[in-house]
């Protein structure tokens, strides 16, 4: 480094300085009344709703708990949900217990039914993770990420409607693709989603045309914000460039090695020579569901609340409240800031003497509030997973302890 | 009132401890997200979010760099957060373009560091501003160090080039 490359870093270092003091500053915000991205409009209608209910200061204090801790589920806001004949299923990933290392998907409807909706063959090495949840994403598409042989991080995209149609693959090879460790970002209608770039340049999506499943790489113009679209061509693999500034459309002609051809952010396309691919699988785990709150260890007027969770209409609010001896766990449906409807009780998770309390948290919450999905992790548990998913049926209080892990909702017909 | 009672007997020392150790830092976080986002609206908005995230994240922070936890959940924010709402807007042809923030002062440096990649911006602020060593830089990023050396060098040529007359 030369004197005038010092003497440049200095300066610049001083004017970087200098123009981040410049810059409006802003207080810290009140805890108290902030929620999640722009929900602040829905947290306080129904706040506001519970109060004008009753007044009551019970009332008012659970006001302030959800209005702290809790958001509205995602995209409750502008869903409108419009049950089928059978409802909403909760979907399950789980391993078969035969032996077998396939991965089933399981539906399981309010009465506790189970029906096998997919197997996925050759998933020993996956895991069930993110798919679409809540109100918005319906049509059963399911994406199911995994860490394959050659250490490549994928993600299966199926259409559960269509189960035996091979699934779509989209799969990274640098630890720079962060895109891909997220969940995609779902269409409204839940046919489609998409993975966007690090560098608001290039993106994955698929979306379901005529019953299709087809991949198309969507390349945005980082500057005009143009998008075009691009079928990707059968037996080729879009991954992400290491530096994120492309896809490579590979294809796989012997282990470990593939041809690709680059698709650039112009759209245009250079082939390359063959390549070894080595990257790495480190995975993380996110949850999709919108409804997670904090509220371990909260008490509240006597009442020892596990979990908090908006309606889906966002008229009122479920409560998960623990017994005194914290063996039970009661959901309760809060009408109004003086009435509590008890809607179901549930036993300790595995019915045997607590060693610390069932932290019952919601998990999933049917469009339409026909199904709870519960997560029973113990309070004292340190290993982060769940010991089980329980499903309630809210209407007449059944629950049903269910394996698996719990990825979001299908709706079905008769 | 047995109610608010309760909560004023038993305020929620848990949000207050998180206040008074992150609160003072939110003012420079808003500050840095408006560099890195150009934007301060965004800034702003990614800032309050990021606040709520640390808050619900408290009770498993290390205790060691409160400055550099918030910083980097704010920074991470950035990276994908903001460029979602901008993506989703160009996907279904809803751009919407927000007036970048100018150094009235400076002028010439605020627009070369927008034409920086928005990485590239957060590097060097954590390099030029905070003096943190490419090692930390790599760990609040969450990326390799050799990365942020190159996003390093890239922004500092880049700048360079705007901003010297030869």
């Amino acid at each position: 480094m030369t004197d005038h490359d010092d003497e440049f870093d200095r300066s610049l270092s001083e004017r970087l300085r200098a123009q981040e003091g410049r810059v409006p500053g802003a207080a810290a915000p009140n805890l108290d009344t902030m929620s999640p991205g722009s929900a602040r409009p829905r947290a306080a209608s129904a706040g506001a709703a519970l109060v004008a209910a009753g007044g009551v200061a019970l009332g008012l204090v659970l006001v302030l708990i959800i209005n702290r801790l809790s958001s509205p589920p995602t995209g409750h806001a502008t869903a409108s949900p419009s049950p089928s004949a059978r409802g909403y299923e909760a979907v399950f990933l789980r391993k078969d217990t035969a032996g077998s290392m396939d991965m089933l998907v399981v539906g399981v409807d309010g009465e506790g039914r189970e029906r096998e909706i997919a197997r996925l063959p050759g998933f020993g090495q996956g895991y069930g993770g993110a798919a679409p949840a809540g109100a918005v994403s319906l049509s059963g598409l399911l994406a199911l990420p995994k860490v394959g042989s050659d250490s490549l991080f994928h993600w299966e995209i199926l259409d559960l409607h269509r189960p035996q149609a091979a699934p779509i693959v989209i799969a990274g090879i640098s630890e720079d693709a962060d895109m891909l460790r997220v969940p995609p970002y779902y269409t409204p209608d839940g046919r489609g989603g998409v993975f966007w770039g690090p560098h608001d340049q290039v993106a994955i999506g698929w979306y379901l045309r005529g019953g299709d499943l087809a991949l198309h790489v969507t390349v945005v113009d980082g500057h005009t914000g143009a998008a075009s679209s691009v079928e990707v061509p059968g037996g080729t693999e879009p991954y992400w460039a290491s530096d994120g500034s492309g896809i490579l459309l590979g294809k796989r002609i012997e282990a470990g090695s593939y041809v690709f051809a680059f698709l650039l952010p112009d759209g245009t396309v250079e082939t390359s020579e063959t390549t070894q691919v080595v990257g790495s699988g480190t995975s993380r785990h996110y949850r999709s569901d919108g409804l997670e709150v904090t509220a371990s260890g909260l008490s509240l007027g006597g009442l020892d609340i596990s979990d908090i969770a908006w309606t889906a209409a966002g008229d009122g609010a479920w409560l998960a409240i623990r017994s005194q001896d914290g063996h039970q766990l009661t959901i309760e449906r809060l009408v109004s800031p003086s009435e509590r409807r008890v809607k179901a009780t549930l036993p300790d998770a595995a019915g045997e003497p607590a060693t610390g309390r069932p932290d019952g948290r919601f998990v999933g919450l049917a469009p339409d509030d026909s199904l709870i999905v519960l997560s029973m992790d113990r309070a004292d548990g340190n290993s982060g997973e769940p010991r089980s998913r329980t499903l309630v049926n809210p209407e007449s209080g059944a629950s049903f302890v269910i394996e698996g892990s719990f990825v979001g909702w299908l709706a079905v017909d008769r | 009132m047995e109610g608010i009672g309760l909560l004023d007997a038993q305020p929620t020392t848990r949000a207050d401890d998180f206040t008074e150790a992150v609160g003072p830092h939110y003012a420079g976080l808003v500050r840095r997200l408006t560099l890195v986002v150009a934007d301060r609206e965004s800034g702003l908005d990614l800032a309050q979010e990021a606040y709520l995230r640390a808050f619900r994240a408290w009770d498993r922070f290390d205790g060691r760099d409160v400055r550099a936890w918030l910083h980097t959940i704010g920074l991470r924010l950035a990276f994908n957060e903001r460029g979602r709402r901008l993506r989703f807007g160009t996907l279904f042809g809803r751009r919407t373009e927000r007036e970048p923030w100018v150094d009235p002062h400076d002028r010439e440096l605020s627009e070369a560091l927008r034409e920086l990649r928005r990485e590239h911006r957060a590097a060097l602020l954590l390099s030029a501003v905070d003096g943190y060593t490419q090692a930390e830089i790599a760990v609040v990023l969450g990326v390799p160090a050799g990365t942020v050396a190159s996003w390093i060098s890239r922004a500092k040529a880049q700048l360079r080039e705007a901003l010297t007359d030869d």
